[in-house]
């Protein structure tokens, strides 16, 4: 999937290929690509905190995703809860539900050895995935396998010079790059910052001077979670809420965090998620919109292997010496 | 009775993915989560080529392995060297892509998938109901569960286990890990795109709903449930995963799409559980105990130790240069740079044939780095490294290994989920049962040197002191005792000089006596040896000969003597008097 794919949707090969010259189209995707960034940063930062703070291979980040999406669709759809109020209580339930991942299932795994401890937890997320997406499945999607989400009416807005948004990309940019600029500046200038810096440093030193590393990985389960939610609703208003679709978006944020490093700062993160959005729509010029998963995946594997190869060290040392 | 035969048939293919996993989760600590895709290439490989091509379902399965193993190679070339996070991502990303591209190309048929596959035919006859496909389905199983067995319980399966617990430790040992886990993966890959492709003869179609990220987690499931590094576990996962459909079926009285809903909560459910509170799975990792040659245990003549330790040398016989024994390593001007601080600088030092060589120095003098060094664990930014005359500077750590330097390591990194002796064993080489072609090929000449090995192995546990038919796993051992098995790994290589870093940390009391003098009967077998320790004590009893190092450079050299003459070296290693 790809947010924003409505816009420039080459149907035929020649008029991608007629798409492919006219580059009068690159300032609309940029936009576009921004508002479908803005998500993938805010995903990204949830999910490189979990993995790289609290050391969780989070896999059931798609289904809190997903639980997001129905939490809003169902309340609003089925019982008329005002939009906003479903939306809020998206973030509650999913944040809740990352608490409760990360204390009942996830911190008692974790006291195992090593490569035990990652396995096992990772074991259990996909068992968490598994029975939560089926329980989604069974209660909300039985008659309909996909609920709508009236967030707002998504109208287009013109920007001029022919440029053009929509209501929803407004928002995404507004919501997302609003909680992304906030994690940015908390993290850099705030004791908080400091603290989640070293507890992702050294747990043990932070224990020792009075830090509770278990305190934190709460409070990042928490907040990443039920901006896991928020994106789930989000997504639900664009689209609809379908059981699997949490899956690609934790793939794309996935592979923000793996790009953006494990020891980035949360503006490399954020920056790296905007990116992947406007490469993800700028790809829809060269193929079918279905398989931009291709292009991240063309991007994470070849990152990788040059990992693999050693080349970024050997570039690292080439810029020192 | 055909529906049941149908649940059968699922149950047989799916043990073949379950086992072929286990192979990769359990025993090489590969975590694959791509089962599904590569079942997939091996399913649409054979639903094109039967209904495009217009093979033969069973020269279209042959075919579908081999595109198996070729995909298999072409994925773990670049991630397997990579973190377990990262080979996580990358075959998990593949299971959704292989989604993504089957359910949006209109060649493979969309989402809807190929379907109108022809039935299989053997030997004359069609597999046309459930019933006709399971004599078949339960040869091939065997013929899987059997391959897989034997490639877990054997030599190559020891250092596929060993490599899952310490890759660095048996790269220490000689021997290459990357080809290993190569080799393992592209097999299971060909063994799971095998199950694929009956997977589609079977249903007679090839849909993407078949091999959706779903199915990975259910055979993850099954692999979790049996239990992790047990064959027999995968097939019993398979079973009993696979049987849950049918009784909710039937005892629930719930309609198959009802049960089908109901199951993944059962299975989530059920994982959670399993690895919370049963993490071994239902049947407990297991593996055969080496066997040894009639016998049992070698004698310490037979290994080329005696028991009797040879007088010191009087301190004043080694004192002139020209009377020392020849050269065997020497280290020429070596340096080494992490960022900005210069680990080692400049270090020249020389072993000698049948000595025993001590690096001294404070900690954060560079000891530990220049035994990486030399072994290339790391890689110099300068310098020479000659082993016998032959420059062994950049070479891996295996290779250095097998020319005969090894090491041990301050950490141990021993295997602790192998016993003692399983961990001894695998010092030695066995070329055949190393080499999964001869695995299948040569039995014999596999079994007969294991033998060998055991008993060697038993000789060595004997020699360090240890229990050696001990059946524990190495790691519950106290450390004292990992330390002597870890020394006894590092003699059994045979290796004709030994780098020991800090065999002395963290045991007392009378242990401390046994392993200086097990280190003098190694000397009095000619070997060389190099240790880094802290004890004056300990280097004055052992060493020939004393190399003093501050920040990375050799400050000076003598007997530990002359060394401790000097008061600047005394006060540079325990600070000053006041």
């Amino acid at each position: 999937m790809v947010v924003g794919r409505r816009y420039a949707r080459p149907t035929t090969l020649t008029e991608r290929r007629n798409k492919l010259v006219d580059l009068t189209l690159l300032p609309q995707l940029l936009i576009t690509g921004l508002a479908a960034g803005a998500p993938l940063a805010v995903l990204g930062l949830g999910i490189s905190f979990i993995l790289n703070v609290a050391n969780r291979f989070h896999f059931a980040y798609a289904v809190t995703i997903t639980l997001g999406g129905f939490v809003s669709a169902v309340l609003t759809e089925n019982l008329g809860v005002p939009p906003v109020l479903s939306l809020l209580a998206a973030a509650l339930v999913t944040g809740l539900f990352g608490v409760a991942t990360e204390v009942f299932i996830y911190r008692p795994l974790a006291k195992r050895p090593g490569n035990a401890a990652l396995l096992s937890i990772f074991i259990s997320a996909l068992g968490l995935t598994l029975a939560l997406e089926a329980a989604i499945q069974v209660l909300f999607a039985r008659q309909a396998s996909a609920i709508g989400f009236p967030l707002v009416q998504d109208n287009p807005i013109p920007l001029g010079l022919g440029l053009r948004t929509s209501t929803l990309d407004v928002i995404s940019v507004v919501v997302f790059g609003g909680l992304s600029a906030i994690a940015v500046i908390v993290l850099r200038y705030t004791r908080i910052g400091q603290i989640v810096r070293g507890v992702r440093g050294n747990p043990m030193m932070a224990r020792a001077v009075g830090i509770r590393p278990d305190t934190v990985y709460v409070w990042i389960f928490l907040i990443a979670s039920a901006a896991a939610g928020l994106v789930g609703g989000f997504m639900a208003a664009r689209y609809a809420a379908t059981p699997g679709m949490g899956y690609n978006l934790l793939f794309s944020s996935f592979v923000v965090a793996f790009l953006a490093g494990t020891r980035a700062p949360a503006l490399r993160i954020v920056i790296v998620g905007l990116g992947l959005g406007v490469v993800q729509v700028v790809s829809t010029l060269f193929i079918p919109p279905n398989l931009t998963n291709l292009v991240v995946f063309g991007i994470l594997f070849v990152y990788l292997v040059l990992k693999g190869l050693g080349l970024f060290r050997m570039l690292g040392a080439a810029g020192r010496a | 009775m055909e529906y049941w035969f149908t649940y059968l048939d699922e149950a047989l293919i799916y043990s073949m993915l379950a086992v072929s996993l286990n192979i990769l989760l359990g025993f090489s600590g590969i975590s694959s989560v791509g089962s599904a895709a590569f079942a997939a290439i091996g399913g649409y490989t054979t639903a094109i080529l039967t209904l495009n091509a217009g093979w033969d379902p069973i020269p279209a399965l042959c075919f579908s392995i081999a595109a198996g193993a070729v995909a298999g190679i072409v994925v773990s070339a670049p991630i397997l060297a990579l973190a377990d996070e990262y080979v996580m991502l990358l075959t998990m990303s593949l299971s959704i892509l292989v989604i993504t591209i089957t359910s949006g190309t209109n060649e493979l048929g969309g989402t809807q998938g190929i379907v109108g596959l022809p039935f299989p035919t053997i030997a004359g006859r069609e597999l046309f109901k459930p019933s006709d496909f399971v004599p078949f389905l339960i040869g091939i199983a065997i013929i899987v569960a059997l391959i897989c067995w034997r490639i877990g319980e054997s030599p190559f399966g020891r250092v596929l286990r060993a490599t899952r617990d310490d890759e660095l430790g048996v790269q220490s040992l000689g021997k290459s890990t990357f080809p290993t886990k190569m080799f393992v993966f592209s097999a299971m890959c060909a063994l799971t795109a095998l199950a694929g492709s009956l997977l589609v003869l079977f249903n007679g179609i090839a849909s993407p709903s078949l091999f959706s990220l779903n199915q990975t987690l259910l055979i993850f499931a099954m692999v979790i449930v049996g239990g992790l590094s047990s064959i027999p576990g995968s097939v019993v996962g398979a079973f009993l995963i696979i049987a849950v459909s049918p009784i909710l079926e039937t005892t629930l009285n719930l309609s198959a799409d009802d049960s089908a809903r109901i199951r993944p909560i059962v299975f989530g459910v059920v994982l959670i559980l399993i690895v919370r509170f049963r993490p071994q799975g239902i049947v407990k990792e297991r593996h055969r105990v080496p066997r040894t040659v009639p016998g049992g245990a070698m004698t310490l003549a037979q290994l080329g130790v005696s028991d009797r330790v040879r007088v010191p040398l009087d301190a004043a016989e080694s004192q002139s240069a020209a009377e020392r024994p020849p050269v065997v390593l020497q280290v020429s001007s070596l340096s080494k740079r992490f960022g900005g601080v210069v680990a080692v600088d400049g270090l020249t030092l020389q072993l000698r044939q049948g000595e025993i060589t001590a690096l001294v120095g404070a900690n954060g003098a560079g000891k530990s780095t220049v035994f990486n060094l030399i072994t290339g664990a790391i890689r110099p930014d300068a310098g020479e490294v000659l082993l016998g005359g032959e420059d062994i500077t950049y070479q891996s750590p295996p290779a250095v290994a097998r020319k005969g330097m090894v090491r041990s390591f301050q950490d141990l990194r021993i295997f602790p989920e192998l016993t003692p002796l399983e961990n001894v064993m695998l010092a030695g080489r066995n070329r055949a049962g190393e080499n999964p072609v001869a695995l299948f090929l040569a039995p014999r000449s596999v079994s007969k040197r294991d033998r060998q090995l055991a008993s060697e192995g038993l000789a060595w546990l004997e020699f360090v002191g240890i229990e050696p038919t001990s059946k524990v796993n190495a790691g519950s051992l106290a450390f004292a005792q990992q330390k002597q098995v870890a020394f006894a790994r590092v003699l059994a290589t045979k290796a004709n000089i030994f780098l020991l870093d800090e065999p002395l940390s963290g045991i007392e009391g009378s242990a401390v006596d046994e392993m200086l003098s097990l280190i003098e009967k190694i000397r009095e077998s000619g070997r060389t040896i190099c240790v880094v320790e802290h004890s004056i004590q300990a280097i004055s009893r052992l060493a020939d000969w004393a190399y003093f190092m501050e920040t990375g450079k050799v400050t000076a050299e003598g007997t530990i003597h002359e060394l401790l003459a000097d008061q600047r070296l005394t006060e540079a290693y325990f600070g000053s008097a006041n």
